[in-house]
């Protein structure tokens, strides 16, 4: 890595910060906790001659629920989700994700925006955060804009970002009583795992059976993506064959690679299994909601 | 250039000028920091890391590398209390926070409570995951001052240690929690036959490595260092048409390229008779990484910024990548001396193989395929070279062999042996990868010369593996014969080996796959046809176990196998077979010491084998595997008239204490600690009262290193002698002064008595009495092996004054959904002679079985056309802190005649059995046999049909993250 000629900026306002990047087109790069880009740095996957260090704008940082909306700065650590007491009601697989994401040294520094901009297939929030149904707010110095998270990905690695241009915060609706969501996550070793198959689920029940199931994919498509086939849960408990079809959904829907960590086949096949944990999980909590 | 300039300066003008050519203008940054309580200011680049700042610009050297990538923690420090990767951070970004590294923590020179516990409890033994651990503790404890033992395996997740195996450390900081836990009692701690021995003391080194004030190499900073850096091939096989350094040479702040054209032509390697390494290539390259030219600049920015101006111009030539392919006709040729890419090919034939085939009413023939892996120790090579004017030099590199890397820089540089001076700072583990010279030794050396200023050379973590000298993979084919009973009369063993570009440790691997498949069983019988062969990689070599894990592996499969066929319990098949003392296997082993059936009886008592096997559940397995190895090797690796070690031991004038001086390389494994307790014990001293200075060529006498585990056995020896010696010097005087014959007098309790019983004299006394007369009080020792083995091609190989053996037992539990493999228990009983200190001894096992789970689970080198896709940290994959099984680690009675204190072997012998007891633990779980390594989650799926057949493996692709 030759850090050599790098300019680094650490404003300490967002209007700042957008200008900055602004003026430095597309030879500038926004840094978070930094644990994506400095490894770009040293892979020389990137070559910026400007890079602005977002960890000193308070305005990214904090978690707020106003009524029924849950707004999450980009600039907020994992370390911050995983002892939030607002996300630990309203937002459990938030939680599930941030908890076995990575490693306590990571965690610590790593962003919500970083993970989202890095828009890395095996990514962990991505998911949940589509699962909860999250828009994101994106500014730069020409303005604002928010769109679906679903909207967001373009590509492994590549999304609607403009070079000049930061997330600023997501938003998700808070769960409602009886509702809950879940992440569940399939990788090799006990630590510092990334995810083979990783699967989202948010579910609303009402009484004994689902009123509506969001099921996401992770790290088995490009990008992750809404399981279709998952409304056969609609109006019926997550159980029995629904469940068994939601699953087969999820394998059949999935467009995994082979790469070292499993082939298309082997992802595939683990899908289901991995669907359906996410989805049990759900399940129960949305249960525990009921009380 | 002003040559009164410091390195600094000059560093930082240089930085100036680099960035200014690039970019107008960027200037180093004042950085206010605050660390350990202190306020800072340090001038730096503005990307600096925070871990570049702290260990180079504060010289707070506690804080390590390992990876340079977030994966291994060896840079923890806390931001605020908060753990984070330092490697990652920028110093820029770390101005509001409190910065907390390892030489905080302790107090007015008191450790600190965690330290405290990871001394104690075993917890550090090469020492250089542990600041970042401690740290990490740290942060966990002052969150959560009573976790569970979940909680503290996620805590430390992030902290890989290759030592451990976790164990020790999960419960070091639970005894922080609970300070009122009684004190372990370690399996073996010995009965009152000696005072030192056998007793479990913390290591000498680990409150320096508890605190970060032990020095490894790559902490050391000379004034006006520069730093080295090699420039490596990118392509796996390529002539080199032309090299042009001009542009780098012009680069302010290069003092030195060279290439080919400026080293010494001499070829070097391992075994003499294929030294075929190049210290710099000349015309060809073999692998991907492969030297062509080394860089000395002020830092390694500059250093990094030279390399990228060097331009080379290559022909690319077709390369081969596995060993059918190159072994196929017409193959493209490494080396014109290994027609047909046959690096190696043996052909041993022991006894009537084909009369017991007849005559058998059992035989078997299986295939196995072991992988590529990495010894991954947390410290990568690094070598420190200083060039006298008067052509003295001095290298401190972390070797695990010094000796032969003295030997190779004299017979390669032509210098006499004895105006090298070679040091081995602390170390951070070898598992034998780091047991040679390697080009850092050589072109640091190289370097200083022409520089006339120290150069440290480290290797990136990617650069360890093009370097490689990792596991061999290997390809064995097991025709074994039997009688109904299970008495195994043949062995018929095939075995190909993917040696990669170069022969390293290569022919000795191939000869141990083989060769020790005559131990731990009676084997009539033998016959091995063995090939290595080279391909377009990385050279591999001598990693833990050297060879013979994965044979292991593939005939503890296969033994299950027999056992199933024949109806016979494994451990009962393996029982009727075993090697007793004193027997001499087939390819002239002379066996010493042996309680390996014990060892059988205790493992199968202790994991409740009898109840279990046969009885869980499906999903849920236990299977048995055994081992043996040998306490060092019978020959040294060139031939040499030197003892095979050597010591001096030395009484203080006041004869309060002792000094050990002893070749022997304490790479982690405890050999220092070990040392001293014999020592101590000989000299009726305290153990606190034994220190010692090892592996310093200018006060140690030679000792040929930290392999083929020789160092208890072969350096114990000699240090008992030289014990022996400094206390027969003593006892002289004392026989004088009491006008007694000295063989007289009688010692005991640490003092002389005369034959009477009337008078004593302590030895503290005695010494400083002995020093009054005589001058220093010193007794010299030295260790070779009697001549051993056969007079066939290849005898020597496998040959020791004696065998360890051990028997493992691995419970598994298997998610048949996912096909995941989870260890929950370990079972090891060993039979390692006496114990000398029971803490390390646990200490070895556990990270021996720790790391084989790693292998038999995870890890594996994945390449594409001869170019490694995870040469990282991030995906190649070791075990972690919440990976770590329970361990039972047992050991039987046992002495050694020939060993010290009757000491033998354990730094190997507990990695062998490993994967062959997983392998073994989910056959019985699932009901199929996985026969290639490693056992992926994939492949058990496979194996139970959940995938359809015929769809295609895992790739070659990785997706970062
Ligand atoms: C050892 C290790 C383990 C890891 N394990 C995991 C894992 O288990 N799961 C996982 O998902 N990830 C993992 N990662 C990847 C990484 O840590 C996460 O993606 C992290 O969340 C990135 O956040 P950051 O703040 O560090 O991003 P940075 O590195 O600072 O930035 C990443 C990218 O996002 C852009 N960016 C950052 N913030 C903004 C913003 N506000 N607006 C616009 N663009 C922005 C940057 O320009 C850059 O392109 C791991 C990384 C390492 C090194
Ligand atoms: S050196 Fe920072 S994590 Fe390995
Ligand atoms: S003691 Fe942990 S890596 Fe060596």
């Amino acid at each position: 890595m030759t850090t050599t000629g790098i300019e680094f900026h650490r404003p300490t306002s967002l209007e700042e910060a957008l200008t900055i990047l602004r003026d430095a087109g597309r030879e500038g790069i926004a840094k978070a906790g930094g644990t994506d880009v400095m490894l770009l740095l040293k892979h020389e996957a990137v070559r910026p001659r400007v890079m602005v260090g977002l960890s000193a704008l308070s305005e990214l940082k904090g978690i707020r629920r106003d009524k029924s909306v849950i707004a999450i700065g980009a600039g907020t650590t994992i370390a911050a989700l995983e002892r939030d007491a607002v996300l630990a009601e309203h937002a459990q697989g938030l939680l599930d994700a941030a908890h076995r994401m990575a490693t306590a040294q990571i965690r610590t520094v790593a962003t919500v925006g970083g993970n989202l901009a890095s828009a890395a297939a095996c990514g962990d929030l991505a998911p949940v955060l589509i699962a909860l149904d999250a828009t994101i707010h994106l500014r730069s110095a020409a303005g604002e804009r928010e769109l679906p998270l679903t909207e967001f990905f373009t590509g492994p690695r590549t999304t609607v970002l403009a070079p000049d241009e930061l997330i600023t915060r997501i938003e998700f609706p808070a769960a409602k009583k009886r509702s809950a969501s879940s992440y569940a996550k399939f990788g090799y070793r006990g630590g510092s795992q990334i995810a083979v198959v990783a699967a989202a689920a948010q579910v609303n029940r009402d009484g004994s059976v689902a009123e509506r199931v969001r099921l996401v994919m992770g790290a088995v498509a490009p990008i992750p993506f809404l399981v279709k086939g998952a409304s056969v849960l609609t109006g019926r408990p997550v159980e029995g064959a629904a469940l068994e079809a939601a699953c087969a959904a999820a394998a059949s829907e999935c467009r995994p690679i082979s790469d070292i960590r499993g082939s298309e086949a082997y992802r595939r096949t683990i899908s289901s299994v991995v669907a359906r944990q996410a989805l049990e999980s759900a399940w129960r909590r949305s249960a525990g909601h009921e009380s | 250039m002003n040559p009164e300039a410091t390195a600094a300066q000059e560093a930082a003008a240089a930085r100036r000028n680099a960035e200014a050519a690039r970019t107008g203008d960027v200037a180093d940054v004042l950085l206010r920091l605050r660390v350990n309580g202190r306020a800072l200011s340090v001038a730096v680049r503005p990307t600096a890391t925070l871990l570049s700042v702290l260990r180079d610009a504060l010289q707070l050297t506690g804080t390590k590398c390992g990876c340079g990538e977030g994966d291994c923690g060896a840079c923890t420090v806390l931001l605020d209390g908060e753990p984070v990767n330092s490697c990652l951070l920028l110093a820029a970004e770390a101005q509001d926070a409190e910065i907390t590294t390892i030489e905080g923590l302790s107090r007015n020179g008191a450790l600190h409570p965690i330290q405290q516990a990871f001394v104690e409890t075993g917890s550090i033994q090469c020492g250089f995951c542990s600041p970042g651990m401690i740290l990490a503790a740290k942060a966990l404890l002052d969150r959560n001052p009573d976790p569970s033992e979940e909680e503290i395996k996620n805590a430390l997740a992030g902290n890989l240690c290759r030592c451990t195996g976790y164990v020790r450390i999960i419960e070091a900081v639970r005894r922080v929690a609970h300070p009122e836990l009684p004190r372990r009692v370690e399996e073996g701690e010995s009965d009152d036959a000696f005072s030192v021995v056998g007793k479990s003391h913390p290591k000498k080194d680990a409150p320096d490595k508890a605190t970060g004030r032990a020095t490894y190499t790559g902490d050391i900073r000379l004034p006006g260092m520069l730093r080295g850096k090699l420039l490596g091939s990118p392509h796996p096989h390529a002539r080199v048409l032309s090299v042009d350094t001009s542009a780098a040479e012009a680069l302010p702040g290069v003092h030195a390229v060279i290439t080919a054209k400026d080293v010494p032509a001499t070829t070097y390697g391992v075994s003499p008779a294929r030294y075929d390494e190049q210290i710099l290539a000349s015309d060809r390259v073999r692998h991907v990484g492969d030297a062509i030219a080394a860089v000395a600049a002020v830092d390694d920015e500059t250093a990094e910024r030279a390399l990228e101006l060097i331009h080379v111009e290559y022909e690319i030539l077709p390369g081969v990548f596995g060993i059918e392919e190159a072994m196929a006709e017409g193959a493209p040729l490494l080396h014109d001396q290994y027609p047909g890419n046959i690096n190696t090919e043996i052909h041993h034939d022991f006894g009537d193989v084909e009369a017991a085939f007849a005559e058998a009413d059992l035989v078997r023939e299986d295939v196995f395929r072991g992988q590529r892996a990495m010894q991954m120790p947390l410290e990568p090579h690094v070598s420190l070279a200083r060039a006298d004017a008067d052509g003295r030099i001095t290298i401190w590199t972390a070797n695990q062999a010094p000796h032969y890397v003295q030997h190779q820089l004299s017979r390669v540089l032509e210098i006499p042996m004895g105006r090298i001076r070679v040091v081995k700072p602390a170390m951070g583990g070898g598992f034998g990868g780091k047991a040679e010279a390697t080009r850092l030794d050589f072109c640091s050396v190289i370097l200083a010369k022409k520089t006339g200023r120290p150069v440290l050379m480290e290797f990136s973590r990617r650069e360890t593996f093009l370097h490689g000298r990792g596991r061999h993979a290997q390809v064995i084919r097991l025709k074994t014969a039997a009688r109904k009973d299970g008495t195994l009369l043949a062995v018929h063993a095939e075995i190909l080996l993917d040696g990669g570009a170069y022969t390293s440790f290569g022919i000795i691997t191939a000869y141990y796959s083989g060769v020790m498949l005559t131990t731990p069983y009676r084997l009539p019988n033998f016959r091995f046809d063995g090939k290595r062969v080279c391909t377009n990689l990385p050279a591999c070599g001598a990693m833990r176990g050297n060879g013979t894990p994965q044979p292991r592996f593939a005939f503890e499969s296969q033994l299950d196998l027999i056992a199933a066929d024949l109806g016979i319990d494994p451990i009962e098949l393996r029982r009727r077979n075993a090697l007793r003392p004193n027997d001499v296997t087939a390819n002239d082993f002379k066996i010493t010491s042996c309680e390996f059936a014990p060892c059988l009886d205790l493992v199968e008592a202790r994991s409740g084998w009898k109840e279990k096997r046969g009885k869980l559940p499906f999903g849920k397995g236990i299977g048995i595997s055994c081992g043996c190895f040998i306490s060092g090797a019978g020959y040294p690796i060139y031939r040499s008239s030197f003892p095979h070690s050597s010591a001096i031991v030395r009484l203080s004038e006041d004869g309060s204490s002792a000094t050990v001086f002893a070749g022997a390389p304490d790479i982690g494994q405890g050999s220092d600690t070990v040392l001293c307790q014999m020592a101590a014990e000989e000299l009726g001293l305290k153990y606190e009262d034994v220190s010692i200075v090892s592996s310093d060529s200018a006060v140690t006498p030679t000792d040929l290193g930290a392999y083929a585990s020789r160092i208890t056995y072969f350096a114990g020896n000699a240090v008992h002698d030289a014990a022996a010696n400094a206390r027969r010097a003593v006892a002289e005087v004392v026989a004088e002064e009491w006008a007694v014959p000295a063989d007289a007098l009688v010692f005991r309790d640490g003092a002389f008595h005369a034959p009477d019983g009337g008078r004593r004299m302590a030895i503290q006394e005695a010494a400083a009495l002995a020093f009054g007369r005589r001058g220093p009080v010193v007794g010299k020792g030295e260790y070779s092996p009697p001549p051993l083995g056969g007079k066939f091609k290849g005898a020597a190989i496998g040959t020791s004054p004696a065998y360890s053996f051990c028997a493992q037992v691995a419970e598994v539990e298997v998610d048949t959904e996912t096909g995941t493999v989870r260890v929950t228990d370990f079972y090891d009983a060993h039979d390692c002679g006496t114990v000398i200190n029971p803490m390390t001894l646990h200490g070895q096992v556990e990270g021996s079985l720790v790391m084989g789970m790693g292998e038999s689970l995870w890890e594996e080198v994945v390449q594409k056309d001869g170019r490694i896709v995870n040469p990282n940290m991030h995906d190649y994959l070791i075990p972690t802190a919440p990976d770590a099984p329970r361990i039972h680690s047992f050991v039987v009675k046992s002495y050694d005649p020939g060993g010290p204190f009757g000491a033998k072997e354990v730094g190997e012998g507990a990695s062998l059995p490993v994967m062959g007891a997983v392998a073994n633990a989910v056959a019985n779980a699932i009901g199929v046999r996985i026969t290639e390594l490693p056992i992926t989650p994939e492949k058990v799926l496979r194996a139970l049909g959940k995938v359809p057949p015929n769809a295609e493996g895992p790739g070659t692709a990785v997706c970062r993250l």
